[in-house]
């Protein structure tokens, strides 16, 4: 199928790499996507068995997905000479979740140390979209800067907060949230997840109880 | 002798107590600000001046158990949201800050342009020129450059902006545990007691922690069935 996209997705050092995981399967088992390029920065891994209490060893699919996929082509991070490095490589967009603080800094400086940094340097100026999901609390004066500046050439940043209005009733129900509405973000909508429609909606009726 | 009635803190004098303004507004997770007040109202000492706004009201009665009036029963005072002539509307009030928990982006706008319409507006403009603290908790993503400049431009001025931002570092297993985190984190904003705040203190502490407690480390898997 032609019409199908190739995501690139990162995976660095901050918290919250279970939603990495929702989010990879969810592109995966989508026919919207032909290929998923996979990066996974050395503190991404750190964070990743610590959240999961996994080795950090391994392929870097097995570590997100817990498992092999066909879709997922992995490259390692300091491979600088990998497809991602070049605009001519067929990607649509790249996505990086978690997106840690030092890595928008990063990409905002320009310095492509890394694959992952030169992939989102190569989207910004292909002006494909990039969309950085952060995790830190509270943002400092620097953070905001380098929010700022990565926006105002292309980038979203989006944060990894919840929604409450969907009455989240566990944590995976957040995260489900998150990610259905990422996707939807990135022009894959997904069909089940809370629309907001006001204080009537069935959704929010069944889980008040009301 | 009369006690005194002032305390000296870092940015000026306070009350005799701990006096905390906190605002709540239209945008999602009220659920945090009812957190917030529960926890508050367990540190006798802190004295609690809450405003909800109009939007806030819908939000508790839409997110939360509880009904707008039992949320201000929380608070040791309680103003309504457009009475510019409450004792926070005027610097010479003492307090020791104030927290906007959720904060709406329209919040963030008319605090950073200054335009001190309502009493949460204007409480934030005083404790802004009084140079006392200031803590905002955005729940907003994703983030559009109006949103990005009025954060960058209220951080500027020492605002702290804490969105609610889950930590996963202390496994949360519950929506509960992910309030009582974000709650801890804006109370270490204030300098308030946060006694029983999950920390992060190196990746040997939190091995032993994850090996003493089997439930501690949420195992890689399929999905719990929600």
């Amino acid at each position: 199928m032609t019409d199908q996209r190739n995501v690139t997705v990162a995976v660095t050092g901050a918290g919250g790499t279970r939603i990495a995981r929702f989010v990879l399967e969810a592109l995966v088992n989508d026919d919207r996507v032909g290929q998923v390029d996979l990066m996974v920065s050395a503190s991404g891994r750190k964070v990743i068995a610590h959240e999961t209490g996994c080795e950090s060893v391994g392929e870097a699919v097995e570590l997100v997905l817990g498992g092999a996929a066909k879709k997922v082509v992995t490259w390692q991070p300091e491979d600088l000479a990998g497809g991602p490095t070049s605009g001519s490589y067929p990607s649509w967009g790249m996505l990086v979740v978690p997106c840690a603080l030092g890595v928008v800094g990063r990409i905002a400086a320009g310095t492509a140390n890394t694959l992952i940094e030169r992939a989102a340097d190569v989207a910004l100026k292909e002006r494909r979209p990039l969309v950085l999901c952060v995790r830190e609390t509270p943002f400092s004066l620097i953070h905001l800067r380098n929010m700022t500046q990565v926006t105002e050439a292309g980038a979203t940043v989006y944060p990894m907060i919840p929604t409450f209005y969907n009455m989240p009733t566990s944590v995976d129900q957040i995260h489900e949230e998150f990610t259905a509405r990422l996707l939807g973000f990135i022009g894959l909508p997904q069909s089940d997840y809370y629309a907001y429609a006001g204080t009537q909606t069935p959704a929010h009726r069944d889980r008040m109880g009301r | 002798m009369r006690a005194p009635r002032h305390r000296r803190i870092a940015t000026g004098w306070a009350a005799d107590v701990p006096r905390l303004i906190v605002g709540m507004t239209g945008a999602s997770g009220a659920a945090l600000g009812v957190r917030l007040l529960e926890t508050l109202r367990a540190l006798p000492e802190v004295e609690t001046h809450l405003v909800l706004s109009r939007w806030a009201r819908t939000t508790i009665e839409l997110e939360t158990p509880y009904t707008a009036r039992e949320v201000t029963k929380l608070a040791d005072v309680a103003y309504p949201p457009g009475d510019q002539a409450a004792a926070i509307s005027s610097g010479s009030f003492l307090t020791d800050g104030m927290v906007v928990v959720p904060c709406s982006m329209k919040t963030v706008a008319g605090i950073r342009a200054g335009y001190a319409e309502g009493l949460i507006g204007r409480a934030a403009d005083v404790v802004l020129k009084e140079r006392r603290p200031l803590v905002l908790v955005p729940r907003e993503t994703p983030l559009s450059e109006v949103h990005l400049e009025n954060l960058l431009a209220l951080a500027r001025m020492g605002v702290a902006i804490v969105p609610p931002m889950p930590a996963f570092y202390h496994h949360p297993a519950t929506v509960d545990d992910i309030l009582d985190h974000l709650v801890a984190r804006v109370l270490d904003q204030l300098n308030l007691p946060a006694p029983d705040a999950r920390r992060w203190t190196g990746l040997a502490d939190a091995r032993s922690a994850a090996e003493n407690s089997p439930t501690a480390t949420a195992a890689p898997g399929p999905r719990a069935s929600s």
